[in-house]
């Protein structure tokens, strides 16, 4: 490793210039996104207590400003934040400029492009449909690209570092850099149909736990484990003392990095996922518990000695609430992951409510101690007015109170009312979805005041921020340093990796896999496996003395090694979930129900349905529950979505689940609830639809849609273009008829009828039978549904 | 009425051999982290703390 940079000088002091200027760039942006995604936020919440806050434009509905504010909020306002943090507390921590001025720019301009990107296109329903996975693959792209910069960016910097060692706060920062390129890549594997358009490779069941092994740790590696380490950095530095413990801190990070990774299907409990993948997300939430408190009291437990200044500093009110939040939260986590509480909290609030806890109270938080840290180090000026960051504290915390206490009483209260029965359990408590709605829409109320005066303590944290900086110096800082004698302690790749501690590792989890996997003697064969790699251990080094802890603490030392031993580490619980599921045939996924593809307007219509983001209020999945069963019919097998390319599953229920909706009512019943849900449903808090009964349909985008779709393996026929088409006209011109005789004239290529089509297919049965394989034949039980679903192709 | 045969083999035991694979990270990082040295966990601890940047 070369520790002679450009301003460095052998054995001698140099001096370092930091590049401040960029971490003030990302804390401005981060603070200007953090307003528009709680902007965002607010709005939403606002239209769940009044519909009319829809505003009749496509562009505002809740199903199209939902992913806008999700959005905004992780890679916006804490993305920008965490680049901020990392950027800051990496130069000091090594002891080096950031390596390349042009590539900090560019990830700054870059990252702020694609928020831009991502504004404009998600309010115009240009969307994926995976939650925290909307954007399109264009901006993925660019994403990808972005990220990659950062990671060359800050590898090189930590190359070019004259501190010997890596604190722990860097160690979080390289798995979040690793483990975000691979979650992301993964999930957003896809094939294009258009410049805006794509199918994810991965379907149904699939696509669900990639989406969920994605999704959950999204929240682990990119708003928690950035976080732990600008923790472990600025906490100290904001009171004054070190660490409480370091050696906690070592396990704590270990710990996470291990766990987390495999704590996803807890997002799919209760449903099609295979029991065995529900088992293992269940126990790992749980696990996690122990390694998340370790780190919220090493974090608390450093402002011992320190609490009377809790009380008059902002930045360590700020702090200290935000890593009381992490424990609550991180305590609420595997709360909600065990499967008897997750069968009331799914699908409710409740789980709107712990996100909030942690986005606002963990993240929020953190990210406005650290600015308040910041600006008068970056800006060379004391903070314009203390009093109004203490005004802003008292304004966020009652704001999350209110929010989070509003989502628990209704989510429990969601939760209880669809799930309650009577007369022994055959007879809904609730029959009618609405009462759950109308009873707790005092509290969408409450949930909106929270949200809003969350949202004014940030607006007056911009406010103080501009009065700080308004005019200010912004010189960089400098330290001066020793320069570190070349190459000593250094590990090259090839001694990090190839030597007896990874070789008996990787043997013994080898082993241990294949004993589990396999059958016969290959399994007993693999079990001697994992004796013979512990014994060889224990005998090598009796023989030959070997200290590996030498190894160990070079490993810290030596960033490319560790990092990638950290990127098996998070690597080996994604593989061990997602490759059985991926690999195994889709018939034996099926549990002896196969889809049939949906017809060419069918699909159409469920690209709409997509598009205006319908699951973020909707799901698709009736749940091995007694509640969801009675409610909305026999409980979903994985095969009546293994073509779902996305799958539509979804993760809260504002509306009832539409899995079976198929044939429940005529046309005209839907024709009419899109137009108007009142006039059909009174009290619901959907948005008029009526544009869809306007636009007119894109039909000549379908025979593309459907030949990707054959390629990821859906079996639909061979078809020209203009047989597809005529088959769209037959579907379009019956469905319109019917309209039209039912009252409703509309022409048969508004988008309407297609989304008609769509929604009266759901769950409905096939004409085909399922593929005949052994589980097809095992898994169907007494009282089942039918042995395929999906409509006949007309 | 609502209880669905499960077919699983091997997968289930990944749950166990999961649990068994942390506990060896967990116990390994534990005891790594407890030998370390009062000096080399000092050091480390003043790291975020070492001197300021000024202008």
């Amino acid at each position: 490793m070369s520790r002679t940079g450009g301003d460095a000088v052998e054995n001698a002091r140099v001096r370092i210039d930091f590049n401040d200027r960029v971490v003030r760039q990302f804390c401005l942006a981060s603070l200007f996104w953090g307003i528009v995604g709680m902007l965002a936020g607010v709005l939403i919440a606002t239209q769940l207590a009044f519909w009319q806050a829809n505003a009749g434009t496509p562009w505002l509905t809740f199903g199209r400003l939902r992913p806008l504010h999700t959005n905004a909020v992780i890679f916006a306002f804490v993305g920008n934040m965490m680049f901020a943090g990392v950027y800051y507390s990496t130069q000091r921590l090594v002891k080096a400029r950031l390596a390349s001025n042009f590539l900090s720019s560019l990830h700054f301009w870059g990252w702020q492009l694609i928020i831009v990107a991502a504004a404009v296109t998600l309010p115009m329903g240009l969307t994926r449909g995976k939650e925290y996975a909307e954007l399109i693959w264009p901006i993925d792209l660019a994403v990808a690209a972005v990220w990659v910069l950062f990671g060359v960016n800050f590898f090189w910097t930590l190359q070019r570092r004259r501190e010997r060692t890596l604190y722990v706060a860097v160690w979080f920062y390289i798995a979040t850099i690793i483990t975000i390129a691979v979650l992301y890549i993964v999930n957003h594997l896809q094939i294009p149909t258009s410049w805006t358009h794509a199918y994810p490779v991965f379907g149904g069941v699939q696509d669900a736990l990639v989406q969920w092994w994605y999704g959950h740790n999204a929240v682990a590696f990119f708003l928690t484990t950035p976080m732990l380490g600008i923790m472990y950095y600025f906490v100290p530095k904001a009171a004054e003392r070190p660490v409480y413990s370091y050696r906690l801190s070592i396990v704590h990070f270990w710990s996470i990095v291990f766990l987390y990774i495999w704590a996803g299907p807890h997002h799919l409990l209760n449903t099609a996922l295979p029991n065995w993948l529900q088992s293992l997300g269940m126990v790992f939430s749980l696990m996690l518990w122990a390694p998340s408190w370790g780190g919220m009291l090493n974090g608390l437990l450093t402002l011992r000695g320190v609490w009377n200044r809790v009380r008059t500093e902002p930045v360590l009110q700020f702090f200290a609430a935000a890593v009381t939040f992490y424990g609550m939260s991180t305590f609420e986590g595997p709360l909600l992951s065990i499967k008897s509480v997750n069968a009331l909290s799914h699908y409710t609030d409740w789980t709107i409510g712990h996100v909030h806890s942690g986005a606002l109270g963990w993240n929020g938080f953190l990210t406005a101690g650290m600015i308040y840290w910041l600006l008068p180090r970056l800006w060379k000026r004391p903070l314009h007015s203390t009093g109004a960051a203490q005004m802003h504290f008292w304004l966020g915390m009652v704001g999350i109170l209110l929010y989070v206490a509003a989502m628990w009483v209704s989510g429990i209260t969601q939760g209880l009312m669809l799930s309650a029965t009577k007369e022994a359990g055959s007879v809904l408590a609730y029959p009618n979805f609405l009462d759950a709605v109308t009873s707790t829409r005092w509290l969408m109320h409450l949930r909106a005041f929270g949200g809003l005066l969350y949202l004014s303590g940030f607006v007056l944290m911009a406010w103080n921020v501009f009065k700080t900086v308004r005019g200010a110096q912004t010189n960089d800082a400098y330290i001066e340093v020793a320069a570190l004698p070349e190459g000593s302690g250094d590990l090259t790749l090839r001694r990090g990796l190839f030597n007896p501690p990874v070789f008996y590792a990787l043997a013994l989890i080898v082993s241990a896999l294949g004993w589990g996997a396999l059958d016969g003697l290959p399994s007993g064969l693999c079990l001697w496996g994992v004796v013979a790699s512990v014994m060889g251990a224990f005998l090598h080094k009796d023989l030959t003395g070997a200290s590996w802890t030498d190894w160990y603490d070079k490993l810290l030392a030596n960033a490319l090694p560790f990092s990638v031993l950290t990127t098996i580490a998070v690597l080996i619980g994604g593989v061990a979930q997602i490759l059985p599921t991926v690999l195994m045939s889709k018939e034996n996924l099926m549990e002896g129900v196969a889809q049939e593809p949906y017809s060419p307007l069918q699909l159409y219509g469920r690209d709409l349905y997509v598009k205006e983001g319908c699951y973020n209020c909707h799901s698709q999945m009736i749940r091995t529950l007694a509640g969801d069963v009675l409610r909305y019919g026999p409980y979903s097998k994985a095969g009546e979505s293994a073509y779902d390319h996305p799958f539509q599953w979804g993760s809260k229920r504002t509306g009832p689940d539409l899995a079976r909706v198929g044939g429940k009512y005529p046309n005209i019943w839907h024709f009419h609830h899109m137009r108007d849900p009142r006039q059909i449903s009174p009290g619901s808090t959907m948005p008029n639809y009526e544009w869809l009964l306007r636009e007119k349909a894109d039909w000549e985008v379908i025979p593309r849609r459907i030949a990707v779709q054959r390629r990821l393996g859906v079996p639909y026929p061979e078809q020209t273009a203009a047989e597809i088409l005529a088959e769209v006209r037959t579907e379009a011109d019956g469905i319109a008829s019917d309209l039209k005789t039912a009252g409703a004239a509309v022409e048969a290529d508004r988008d309407i009828v297609a989304l008609i089509a769509y929604l009266q297919r759901l769950g409905k049965p096939a004409a085909h039978p399922a593929p005949a394989t052994a589980s097809a034949a095992a898994a169907p039980s007494p009282g089942e549904p039918a042995t395929t679903t999906g409509a006949p192709r007309p | 009425m609502f209880r669905r045969l499960i077919l699983e083999d091997w997968q289930r035991s990944l749950s166990i051999l999961g649990w068994a694979m942390f506990a060896f990270v967990f116990i390994s990082t534990g005891v790594r982290a407890l030998l370390l040295s009062k000096e080399e966990v000092g050091r480390m601890e003043g790291l975020p703390l070492e001197e300021e940047s000024h202008e």
